[in-house]
């Protein structure tokens, strides 16, 4: 009778040991995060790992988007996108490697998305205002008269000198559906150079998820449920060192004559997309390539939009549509769980 | 069993489970503090269980008015242009967060969410 006693205690001890040991094991996964406001949006960036190995990774991470942010933003003075558009309709421009690489990412969507995704869609964005206190809805003539600026396919690449020009006084160039996305894949590789193995970077919404849990797991990201506040989802995607990226109709509008209009424009209209989608999600391996085709998936429709992604080699795409009806890629369904019980599945 | 066991063995029980019922309430626990961030900076930490109302001045004559209550936060008034972050409304959760974009303001409730690791909007 004691010896069993002695055994039962042992044992307790034991279990208490693992509680106490489980406890500080968490305490030392403790990750570091810094946040900033940059590429006209809040960022988060988050790294596991020994507490200074993962501070310098992260001042390392803010430091590379303050730096494609002070070349690639559409006000600051120092952007090169600012000087291409100062010398509109005169001068070429010298850029940087990095500037270069993504207008030139920029214009093979617009020639894989037939010119619905488009760098050159400054004058509309400008004109409409949404987000500024001068947003309003233009009169026809005015958008038409934008449109006529607005085209890709004009801007002159001169390869060797690494410079770009904008042919005609008021087109405008505009990163901004592509430049998170870059800048996402860059602060990557910064991470794994700083030898980081888990990590999250969210760019406004744009998340880029390390590597893995902590722990070997994967990761696991919700998608914002479009009809509700900031946090709720409508489900949840597992995946480990993928883009998780989305475009929605709710995060940037203004409201006139009872109507709502957001800021990702059909360019075949001028007007914002209206098709029924809500918001879309692409999953992929490089970021600016989720910035792209969420945003161009989006106005392409739920037909075209899938008919374009699915044939993309490790890249999946989510979309909901206003009847909260959710539609997806093939490959999307073994990673995607719908937990809001009112959105389902709808097949094409 | 002599009764000095007994209450060793009750004593162990205790501290395992009290170690356990922390270890799982803690992450809940750091819910509580609320950060006002402008430009990416910190503006202004305060706790979410104190009744507050403060008014964070950007830019001049730009304002965003942040009312804690009853363990919830709010931007509950504003003079940007799309006034997006009033109608975010209340929030109450670690890692929830509520944005101004024209101001650049940033209401947080640092910490872990339940069930995901982030959400993409």
């Amino acid at each position: 009778m004691r010896q069993k006693n002695t055994v039962l205690l042992v044992l307790l001890l034991l279990i208490m040991a693992l509680v106490v040991q489980g406890c500080t094991g968490a305490a030392k996964e403790e990750p570091v995060t810094k946040n900033g406001f940059m590429l006209d949006t809040n960022i988060e960036v988050t790294a596991y790992g020994e507490k200074t190995k993962a501070e310098k990774a992260v001042d390392d991470a803010l430091a590379c988007i303050r730096d494609i942010d002070n070349k690639m933003s559409p006000e600051l003075p120092s952007s090169y996108v600012v000087k291409i558009n100062e010398a509109a309709g005169k001068d070429y421009v010298k850029v940087d490697d990095e500037t270069f690489y993504v207008i030139k990412e920029g214009i093979k969507y617009g020639d894989l998305t037939g010119g619905m995704f488009d760098i050159t869609v400054g004058p509309l964005v400008r004109l409409w205002g949404i987000g500024t206190d001068h947003a309003r809805v233009p009169a026809r003539e005015e958008i038409d008269e934008v449109l006529r600026l607005i085209d890709y396919r004009r801007v002159n690449i001169n390869e060797s000198n690494k410079e770009v020009k904008l042919p005609q006084a008021g087109m405008r160039m505009d990163l901004g559906g592509i430049a998170k996305g870059y800048a996402a894949d860059a602060v990557k590789e910064i991470l794994n150079k700083d030898d980081i193995k888990s990590a999250l970077i969210n760019l406004g919404g744009n998340i880029y998820a390390v590597g893995s849990k902590p722990d070997g797991s994967e990761w696991r990201i919700g998608i914002q449920d479009p009809f509700n506040s900031r946090g709720d989802y409508i489900g949840i995607v597992r995946v480990k060192d993928k883009s998780v990226v989305t475009s929605g109709n709710y995060e940037r509008y203004f409201e006139a004559n009872g109507k709502r209009y957001h800021h990702i424009f059909d360019l075949s209209t001028g007007y914002p997309s209206e098709n029924g989608i809500v918001s879309t999600t692409i999953i992929s391996d490089r970021s600016i390539d989720g910035d792209a085709l969420s945003t161009s998936v989006f106005v392409l429709g739920v037909d075209k939009g899938l008919k374009l992604v699915e044939p993309l080699d490790g890249v999946e795409a989510v979309i909901i549509t206003s009847d909260k009806k959710v539609y997806t890629t093939s490959g999307a369904k073994s990673i995607l769980e719908i937990t809001n019980k009112e959105y389902t599945y709808e097949n094409r | 069993m002599k009764i000095g066991d007994r209450i060793l063995i009750a004593a162990v029980i205790i501290f395992s489970v009290a170690g356990f019922a922390y270890s799982i309430l803690r992450p809940a626990m750091q819910g509580d503090t609320v950060y006002i961030e402008v430009d990416g900076k910190l503006y202004e930490a305060l706790p979410l269980d104190q009744d507050k109302t403060v008014t964070v001045h950007v830019d001049g004559d730009g304002y965003n008015v942040v009312e804690i209550k009853d363990g919830r936060v709010r931007i509950s008034d504003a003079n940007c242009p799309d006034r997006l972050c009033v109608r975010q409304g209340w929030i109450n959760e670690a890692g929830e967060n509520i944005i101004c974009l024209p101001h650049r303001v940033v209401v947080r409730i640092p910490g872990r969410m339940k069930n995901v690791d982030q959400v993409t909007y």
